[in-house]
């Protein structure tokens, strides 16, 4: 029977499964997923009456989810020992989604990170945001992180569609997700969104100030839902969007905050040990108070070297100008500068890049100017002179 | 007074020596009838005899059979469901339910009730072929569903209906379970599959009520002029030609093939212990050991499938408490080298509830562990 499975099953290299599940302890999954990947391991352990059994009590429960369907069928004509439909034009298609949905399901069943990894595009977190959400553009998963004492930690995770023609949007109308790292703008609710978005949508502001310095153009990305004709969409099939199916998104909907709720959308997503993840986190913890100890100095050349050559502002100064108005202000020299709710981000997609956002507060020394207060960030980059920031604006988020 | 009281005897004893034949000639009229299209009359002829033999079961069956093909799918259904929850273990009346679902469409039950008939007669054909069918329409609709096709209502998906039907009247006993004397269908006879060549062993004609029903069409090299004659002259038209008394277990002669490495006596004692082992588990609530005492292809019945089975199971058995099970004056039949039935007192009593009953475990040989395939209650 095993032999017969030819198309869908083999594809899934089932057979080298052999470990027992790897997934994060104690996060949440949802249950038709849960349901179809026990399915497959009782196939995987030739437990075939059971898996049939269990996939038969999910499509009852779920006759939309089409992932099942697909593997309820041919391990049913398996069993009838009769072969598999040959796959027509337009059909063989859908199959090869299914089959790239099931290896994507699969493969994170097999292989999730630890219950105290900490995801490389997060590092710290400030306590304004109880949540983070983390896209794994890659192996197509939308991890939901809890702000537990600055380090992220995984609470749920879903299989997640992103754009048709894939990873790194520059684009407007290029049908690709962005990778960067983003914030919830606002929610809309079902009752605003025509039926291709599902229940609901999160939009996300791409493009980010980063983005816009690179020059790159589009719109309207979110997070939503599907329609309601299926439980899910194949891995690639949307027009840039990150779409995860409408329990799902339901389940999302609690914990994200319109405004707060950062968004990490990578394409190159790395779960790092504890020792590890403190690691790069102290030396950019280290980057950013010599950075404040700068700032306050009557010397602008200490400051200076932080800024790399390439260096643009938000609002197009370059290096130059942008140091030079600091170096002017009355500010220069006379003040103490306060960093709070230090936010720090391995900048996803870069090889060495960081995003580190913070409170900043200024207060005078004499009476020469106001104390100020600002919400900021600063985007970093690692070359031969060290980390070096390109990139600062003002926070965009509330 | 003693005068008066000899007619009315003479008239019952005639009375039933008159209704025997002919309500097999009647059976097998009614047959005809069906076979020809002409329900309307085989269901008079098989109303006449049901009024004179309200019990007989093969009239019953085949009253279904007719309300079926006339269409009369929910009464059919409803007749068939009583026959097979009298006769949990015979394969026509959970045949025929899942023929009609079929035709209603729910492929679901359909498949269970076939998967049922499998689970006590494995090589049964008839449910073989439909059960096949129904998996290739099931997968249909799965397909259709996953691959966002227009699926095509109609399905074709046609399957046989058996007509006849030879349950034993002696549900109880173990023996009813071990009598393989299972008539072939009335019409287009279907060939039992041949069990591949034993070693030959002698045996004696009257075992063979006893015998697994596939060694019988097909002669073995080495049958006796008595096995094969045998053979097609018990395949009754109305009930078993023998009746078995429920303590009648397969003699220790009886040539239960050793090719599997179990000779009966070992076979026998190994069957007792994996029903000690259950008991045991069960009594001591041990949930894992209970549940592993069940084959994989155990079919629990009253519509449950398997999974929620396992978890009424699971939640019944684990349930704090001291709990004594006991099985008393176990009898196990041999009906096969992988295949016996084991009958027993069963006694449970927990602090709320106790009970005893006459409990019957299908057993059937997987890897060397025997394991339950059925288990049916009846009152003692």
């Amino acid at each position: 029977m095993r032999g017969r499975l030819c198309a869908l099953l083999s594809g899934l290299s089932l057979s080298m499964a052999a470990a027992a599940s790897a997934e994060t302890r104690d996060a949440f999954h949802s249950d038709p997923e849960v349901r179809l990947l026990d399915a497959l391991s009782q196939f995987n352990s030739g437990d075939y009456e059971d898996a049939l059994s269990d996939l038969s009590l999910l499509i009852e429960d779920q006759p939309d989810f089409r992932l099942a369907n697909i593997v309820y069928a041919d391990l049913l004509l398996a069993k009838a020992g009769r072969p598999l439909p040959q796959s027509d034009g337009p059909f063989s298609d859908k199959r090869s989604e299914l089959l790239e949905e099931a290896r994507v399901r699969w493969s994170h069943r097999l292989q999730s990170p630890a219950q105290d990894a900490t995801p490389s595009a997060v590092l710290t977190l400030a306590d304004r945001y109880e949540y983070v959400i983390v896209v794994d553009l890659v192996r197509n998963r939308l991890y939901l992180m809890r702000n537990d004492g600055g380090q992220p930690e995984i609470v749920a995770d879903f299989y997640a569609s992103i754009g048709v023609q894939g990873i790194g949007k520059q684009l407007e109308g290029d049908a690709k997700t962005p990778i960067g790292v983003y914030h919830v703008t606002e929610y809309k609710p079902d009752e605003e969104l025509p039926e291709l978005y599902g229940n609901g949508a999160f939009p996300v502001n791409y493009p980010n100030s980063l983005d816009r310095v690179f020059g790159r153009t589009g719109y309207g990305i979110w997070v939503h839902g599907v329609p309601r004709s299926t439980y899910n969409r194949a891995p690639r099939a949307s027009q840039g969007c990150v779409v995860v199916s409408n329990d799902d998104l339901e389940t999302l909907r609690d914990y994200i905050r319109p405004g707060i709720t950062p968004v990490v959308f990578s394409n190159d997503l790395e779960w790092l040990d504890p020792a590890e993840a403190a690691e790069r986190r102290n030396r950019l913890v280290k980057v950013i108070a010599q950075w404040r100890q700068d700032r306050e100095s009557a010397d602008p050349s200490r400051l200076a070297r932080h800024y790399a050559e390439d260096f643009v502002s938000s609002n197009g100064q370059e290096r130059r100008e942008y140091l030079a108005d600091i170096a002017d202000s009355p500010a220069a020299g006379n003040m103490k500068v306060r960093l709070e709710d230090i936010s720090i981000f391995g900048y996803p997609g870069y090889r060495e890049m960081a995003l580190i956002s913070f409170t900043q507060r200024v207060y005078s020394t004499t009476s020469k100017f106001q104390d100020s207060e600002s919400r900021r960030q600063q985007f970093w980059r690692k070359d031969d002179s060290g980390w070096q920031v390109i990139h600062e604006a003002e926070s965009p988020d509330r | 007074m003693r005068l008066d009281r000899r007619p009315v005897a003479i008239a019952a004893l005639a009375a039933a020596l008159i209704t025997l034949p002919v309500h097999a000639a009647s059976i097998s009229e009614a047959q005809t009838l069906i076979d020809k299209g002409l329900y309307k009359q085989a269901l008079q002829q098989i109303d006449t005899l049901l009024d004179a033999n309200p019990d007989n079961t093969q009239a019953k069956f085949l009253h279904a059979v007719a309300q079926a093909r006339m269409g009369q799918t929910n009464a059919a259904i409803e007749a068939f469901a009583a026959l097979a929850k009298a006769y949990p273990d015979a394969p026509e009346p959970a045949n025929n339910l899942a023929v009609l679902y079929a035709q209603q469409g729910d492929y679901e039950k359909a498949r269970r009730w076939l998967e049922s008939a499998m689970s006590t007669h494995p090589a049964y054909a008839t449910a073989h072929r439909n059960l096949g069918d129904v998996y290739t329409a099931l997968a249909a609709v799965a397909y259709s569903r996953a691959l966002e096709q227009e699926q095509s209502s109609d399905l074709g998906v046609d399957l046989e209906m058996v007509q006849s039907f030879s349950g034993s009247a002696d549900r109880g006993s173990a023996t009813a379970l071990a009598q393989s004397a299972r008539s072939q269908p009335a019409a287009p006879s279907q060939p039992r599959p041949v069990m591949p060549a034993r070693n030959p062993e002698p045996f004696e004609p009257a075992d063979t009520a006893d015998k697994p029903l596939a060694t019988r069409p097909a002669p073995a090299p080495a049958a006796t002029p008595a096995q094969t004659a045998t053979a097609p002259a018990s395949q009754p038209a109305a009930g078993p030609t023998t009746a078995p008394t429920p303590a009648q277990t397969v003699p220790a002669t009886a040539p239960v093939a050793q090719s599997a490495g179990q000779s009966p006596a070992e076979a026998r004692a190994a069957i007792l212990a994996a029903v000690e082992n259950w008991a045991r588990a069960w009594a001591s609530q041990d949930v894992e050991g209970y549940l592993n005492s069940y084959a994989d292809n155990f079919y629990p019945g009253d519509g449950l499938s398997l999974p929620q089975w396992k978890a009424q199971r699971r939640q019944r058995v684990g349930k704090p408490g001291d709990i004594a099970v006991r099985v008393v004056n176990p009898e196990v039949s041999l009906q096969a080298e992988d295949r016996a039935s084991v009958t027993f007192r069963q006694t449970y009593e927990s602090i709320n509830y106790s009970d005893q009953v006459s409990k019957t475990l299908t057993m059937q040989r997987n890897d060397g562990r025997w394991l339950i395939v059925r288990e049916t209650s009846q009152p003692l």
